[in-house]
């Protein structure tokens, strides 16, 4: 029942990822600058599930799709956090050093730590982590100014509840992750949440975008 | 077996974990949400009353205008246009009467005499809606002038001190509206707190150019008079175009404290455009 429920869930948020991608897609011209590396994050999450789906389908360990969304992960929310808030010293001072330091562990965790078919628990939660200081930083510092109104602003603030909501509540899910293979029936509660939370997070971003995209404020008379 | 073991003793774990992050998660996005909503009905009521502010402002200036209006027609009418109409009878009537005739040098001093008068109206006049020596001569000069023609007046004593360096006191908005500032204060000290001695004092500290006004009236309880004052609101509005601060200090029989401060304004507005 639970793994049903878990599949339901998981095709669901990988339906509203297409959406969003294809909302993002068919827009980005419209869209401001600053949102590229929210495209980028769908376009690498979109690949991930479907080259995951097929492996799965398959019957061949997906694992290395997870290795590779993390790295990804990593870059695109730190150009995102980057873009939205470039007055954050840590933003402007040695940031590439810092990008390519924490790409090298990922990636140096993959190679030593935990190989390319297990879980990278490790690298995963160091990112999970980093994404969860960038959010709680956002709401410190985002500064919006006198444009109270401003759909932008609006999108940002409910894509940043979202990562926060999404990012600590799969923190422990995927540090212990590795324990799945030896409590495979428990565990499964585990990543059913997960997908929930997932879900809300896609969700979050579908409505965003479309509002962003598409919805236009009535005009009073 | 054993890492079975311990993996159904943390799944447990882990699932309070979790459950804790997402309530702690959640907790700060609301907390976030509820702040953003305060800021933003603190936003909306700070701009509803800047915008009420600005109306009331508006609706005195207007006020003030048609007042002015009001002053300087009746001024016209009663005093200029009075003076034209016996000048101009009286040119009738020296019309009508031979020149050597006993009236006609009485008649001709008389309308000389009004001549002279309705010029020195009209000066007069024109001198109170803005006194030439602000403009040609400075602040200190004409607030000077302005103490002189108090004191001719009567019983006050006017005693005025300005340590403030020319340049501070050049640009015409400071000038005007500092000079309009002292006058409707000097003209309460008169009318409303019938005050016998004055004390002016401009100086400049901190980078701030300070007017200190004093009188020895009636005073009154700032709490009770202060919002119904026309008169003070206008000061009020003067002050926020020098974008100064004002405070004032009174208490029912121990005369009245007024300090205004304002920064130093740069007199290149006017030059810029040339």
């Amino acid at each position: 029942m639970m793994r049903i429920i878990f599949l339901g869930l998981s095709w669901f948020s990988f339906l509203c990822l297409i959406l969003s991608f294809f909302i993002y897609w068919l827009n980005s011209k419209k869209l401001p600058q600053q949102l590229r590396p929210i495209g980028y994050i769908l376009l690498l999450g979109l690949i991930v599930e479907i080259i995951s789906r097929l492996l799965w389908f398959n019957k061949l360990n997906n694992l290395p799709a997870l290795h590779f969304y993390t790295l990804g992960e990593f870059i695109f929310f730190t150009l995102l956090y980057r873009e939205i808030l470039p007055d954050i010293k840590l933003f402007s001072k040695n940031f590439s050093t810092a990008l390519f330091s924490v790409s090298g562990l990922i990636i140096l965790n993959t190679l030593i730590l935990q190989p390319i078919l297990e879980f990278n628990s490790y690298s995963k939660s160091l990112v999970q982590f980093i994404i969860i200081i960038y959010s709680i930083i956002f709401f410190f510092t985002y500064k919006e100014g006198n444009d109270l109104d401003n759909p932008i602003h609006k999108f940002l603030k409910s894509f940043n509840s979202g990562v926060l909501i999404y990012y600590c509540g799969s923190l422990f899910i995927f540090m212990f992750s590795n324990f799945f293979l030896f409590d495979t029936k428990n565990y499964t509660g585990l990543w059913t949440v997960n997908a929930l939370l997932n879900l809300i997070f896609q969700l979050i971003i579908l409505i965003g975008l479309w509002r962003l995209a598409y919805w236009r404020p009535r005009l009073y008379h | 077996m054993e890492t079975s073991l311990l993996a159904s003793e943390i799944v447990p774990l882990i699932a309070f974990g979790t459950l804790v992050m997402v309530i702690l998660a959640l907790s700060i996005v609301l907390l976030y949400h509820i702040q953003q909503k305060k800021i933003v009905r603190q936003q909306l009521t700070a701009q509803e009353m800047e915008l009420q502010y600005q109306q009331e402002l508006l609706q005195r200036n207007m006020m003030t205008q048609e007042e002015e209006r009001r002053r300087i027609a009746a001024d016209l009418h009663d005093e200029i246009g009075s003076k034209l109409n016996v000048l101009h009878l009286n040119l009738h009537r020296i019309k009508k009467t031979p020149p050597d005739h006993v009236e006609f040098m009485p008649l001709w001093d008389e309308i000389g005499n009004l001549l002279n008068n309705t010029i020195e109206t009209t000066r007069r006049i024109s001198h109170e809606l803005l006194p030439p020596i602000l403009e040609d001569m400075g602040l200190p000069e004409a607030l000077e002038e302005l103490s002189k023609q108090l004191r001719q007046s009567g019983s006050l004593e006017i005693t005025l001190e300005c340590n403030v360096k020319r340049q501070t006191l050049e640009s015409p908005l400071v000038k005007l509206n500092v000079f309009r500032i002292v006058q409707e204060l000097v003209s309460n000290s008169i009318k409303h707190a019938e005050a016998t001695q004055i004390d002016i004092h401009l100086f400049e500290q901190d980078d701030l150019v300070h007017l200190l006004y004093r009188d020895n009236g009636r005073g009154f309880d700032p709490d009770k008079n202060i919002r119904s004052g026309m008169g003070l609101r206008n000061l009020n509005s003067r002050v926020k175009i020098l974008e100064g601060t004002s405070a004032m200090k009174s208490t029912p029989g121990k005369g009245f404290e007024y300090l205004l401060s304002f920064k130093q304004f740069e007199t290149f507005e006017y030059h810029k455009n040339e």
